[in-house]
């Protein structure tokens, strides 16, 4: 660990699969830096996607700041000077001219194509990436599921998955890209299902990389001989559809037979900008994480707009309301309320029993023959319950 | 027909059982009037009319026939940008009238329908009624090369991911703040103004909305409010409004990049359907809270350009005026 305050540490989903991490946009972050800074940062495995101030990871930490969702953490790196960064210790050459932006030899025009592509990509292969790990059922029981459980101990292992899988169901479902329950009992035979998914799939497909492909034409990487943010959050995406051992091989198929150019150009990033840098192991499970401070926390901090006069009368007179509700409540049961009391009983064999006794002042209580004390005592804990 | 306090009479035997006198008498004070059916008057249908939401309010004297809902100006943008003129657009018929419920919806006389009301058609139909009335696009839609029209798609995403989480996530915070317990992952649309909101509480249903939610918007999907490993069940939806805001801000900045001084987005000789969503962002952003519209009014080129387009797309609708 690095003893320096201004240390960098990005904190993503654990690694497999021969990739930085198992979510597309840790994987650019992953790469981003290694590109951007390379062995001036560490990457630290992390499970708890709460501590995160968006939510999601990845997410960075230098020193006091903390920096999330992906697209604001490209933005503070690519603003990093060497004075912020503490410099790289070993037998290395000394550095050159020192930019941690990885788009810094772009223009106006091609910036602002890069920002529509990545959103493009994004959006469609992310769409993408999420139908094949959570929608395609044999995918998500046999490699999704397993490998997000193995993330945690009891008892999150057995609803923070689940609780992922919903989070994507919304928008897949909004885009049409669901499988339900229902039309995976509806359909007859497997190779319905196979030849119904290929042609959904293709034709998504189709729209979101045939695009691409057109783009990237024969070149190595998208805008000049190095790796941009686009060919990053690209071959992130790529990856995971190919490198994932899916029991469901239709995309991979699709990929190497149709874009060999794509699959090509995404493992010359892979090996242009894996990681070199130590991982450190996810932190140990702590049972703060069953509360939901951080999020509520973060809620809490939000900055509000000023409420307007109207809505601050509003406000005011429904916690009057409230207010006057339960003092109501409190003042009727303490004034009308039946008056419940704990009273010790005695049995016969000796044995006390703690009875609750509603009514007036004393109780004489008939417990039985052999009782030569028929008196018990009164204890007045509470008046009321 | 008026029941009479009758015996039974062998005229009427349907049943075996009759009504008892008493019973008939009690009944007859309480007669049964059947009135004439009332049949709707039809307006016959000459021109083709749009089903809209409402448009914003406006200086009188300033009435715009356009929409303030984002969807029903898109669709507005497209039909005007695509050559039609005189279109009548309706804005009083409400959201769960449309066809699925969801604004807008077009409708044409046609022959085909054996009614003098023509027929409806819901929004994603609308394109093959314009084909058939202009004639259909070409393989590049209107743009100069195949590049360019690959690269509106991208646009479009662009437009339709980080644009409009912008919008909505403005909608969401002009809600009542209180209401955020209850009221989680609603959007209304444009045109409601804050005094409708006061009144929202948990007591109320919220209104049906065509908005897409903010969590089928951003990608990747948000986190829940009450988090991922709580033991709560999974609430609500946690934004980090700094980085909507700021990735609306490298889009509009982009948007404006690529537009440059082009008469039309991406170079194109003639509008297309890139221009259609770009002039529907525009406009509603123009008119929507200062921190959005400020971004875009830096912008001289985009504002120009919104400008002149507005114009075109105005002049082609009408606002319909029905006989009854």
């Amino acid at each position: 660990m690095n003893p320096s305050t201004q240390g960098l540490t990005l904190h993503l989903w654990p690694s497999k699969w021969n990739l930085p991490s198992i979510e597309p946009s840790c994987i650019v972050a992953a790469f981003y830096l290694q590109l951007a800074l390379p062995g001036r940062f560490s990457i630290q495995e992390c499970t708890n996607p709460d501590l995160s101030p968006s939510g999601q990871l990845p997410y960075l930490t230098h020193g006091h700041h903390t920096v999330a969702p992906l697209s604001s953490i490209l933005k503070y790196v690519a603003a990093l000077t060497p004075a912020s960064i503490s410099p790289v210790t070993g037998p290395d050459a000394p550095e050159p001219g020192f930019s941690a932006d990885v788009d810094v030899l772009l223009d106006p025009s091609d910036r602002a194509l890069r920002t529509a592509w990545i959103a493009h990509a994004e959006s469609a292969l992310g769409d993408l990436v999420a139908y094949v790990f959570y929608s395609i059922p044999a995918n998500y029981a046999a490699i999704t599921h397993p490998t997000l459980s193995s993330f945690y101990k009891v008892p999150q292992s057995y609803y923070v998955p689940k609780r992922i899988c919903q989070a994507h169901q919304a928008r897949l479902q909004a885009n049409g890209l669901w499988n339900t329950p229902g039309k995976r009992l509806r359909q007859k035979t497997p190779s319905a299902l196979t030849r119904k998914k290929r042609k959904r799939i293709q034709s998504r497909y189709i729209k979101a990389h045939f695009s691409a492909s057109g783009l990237l034409g024969d070149k190595n990487f998208f805008f000049y001989d190095r790796p941009t943010t686009l060919d990053l959050v690209l071959a992130a995406h790529i990856l995971l559809l190919v490198h994932a051992p899916l029991p469901d091989t239709l995309l991979s198929s699709l990929l190497s037979s149709s874009y060999p150019t794509l699959l090509s150009h995404a493992r010359r990033v892979l090996a242009a900008a894996t990681p070199t840098v130590p991982v450190h192991p996810p932190e140990r499970y702590r049972l703060s994480a069953l509360l939901p401070y951080p999020s509520f926390h973060t809620w809490w901090s939000e900055p509000r707009p000023p409420k307007s006069e109207e809505e601050k009368r509003f406000e005011r007179m429904r916690w009057r309301w409230i207010g006057l509700a339960i003092l109501g409540s409190v003042g009727y049961w303490f004034i009308w309320g039946p008056k419940l009391r704990f009273v010790k009983v005695e049995n016969g064999d000796g044995d006390e029993n703690l009875a609750i006794v509603v009514g007036g002042e004393t109780v004489g209580l008939d417990i039985g023959d052999e009782a030569d004390d028929g008196v018990e005592e009164e204890v007045d804990d509470n008046a009321n319950a | 027909m008026t029941t009479t306090p009758t015996t039974s009479t062998p005229i009427s035997k349907t049943s075996i059982l009759t009504v008892p006198q008493p019973l008939a008498k009690l009944f007859s004070y309480f007669p049964l009037k059947t009135y004439p059916p009332l049949n709707p008057i039809k307006v016959p249908i000459i021109n083709p009319l749009l089903w809209i939401h409402p448009p914003a309010p406006s200086v009188p004297g300033k009435e715009s026939a356009l929409s303030a809902d984002i969807e029903c100006l898109k669709w507005q943008a497209h039909i005007a940008l695509r050559g039609l003129q005189d279109i009548s657009v309706r804005w009083d018929i409400s959201e769960e009238g449309a066809l699925g419920g969801r604004l807008p919806n077009l409708q044409v006389p046609s022959e085909l329908a054996r009614d003098v009301d023509g027929e409806l058609l819901a929004a994603h139909n609308i394109p093959t009624w314009i084909d058939e009335k202009v004639g259909e696009l070409d393989d590049l839609e209107g743009f100069k090369d195949v590049e360019s029209r690959d690269e509106s798609h991208a646009w479009i995403s662009l437009l339709e991911g980080d644009v409009h989480a912008a919008l909505v996530r403005l909608l969401k915070k002009n809600q009542f703040p209180s209401t955020h317990f209850f009221i989680t992952g609603f959007g209304l649309g444009v045109g409601s103004t804050p005094t409708f909101l006061f009144y929202h509480s948990v007591l109320q249903m919220p209104p049906s909305t065509t908005q897409r939610p903010i969590e089928n918007i951003l990608t990747p999907p948000p986190a829940p409010l009450s988090g991922f490993s709580s033991i709560l069940p999974p609430y609500g939806a946690r934004l980090l409004p700094s980085a909507i805001a700021s990735r609306y801000r490298d889009a509009i900045a982009a948007l404006s990049e690529r537009l440059g001084q082009h008469e039309w987005f991406l170079g194109s000789s003639g509008p297309t359907a890139l221009d259609a969503v770009a002039f529907a962002y525009f406009h509603v952003l123009l008119h929507a809270e200062d921190d959005l519209r400020i971004e875009i009014a830096r912008r001289v080129n985009l504002v120009h350009w919104e400008h002149r387009v507005r114009e075109r797309v105005r002049a082609a609708f009408v606002p319909y005026k029905n006989a009854q």
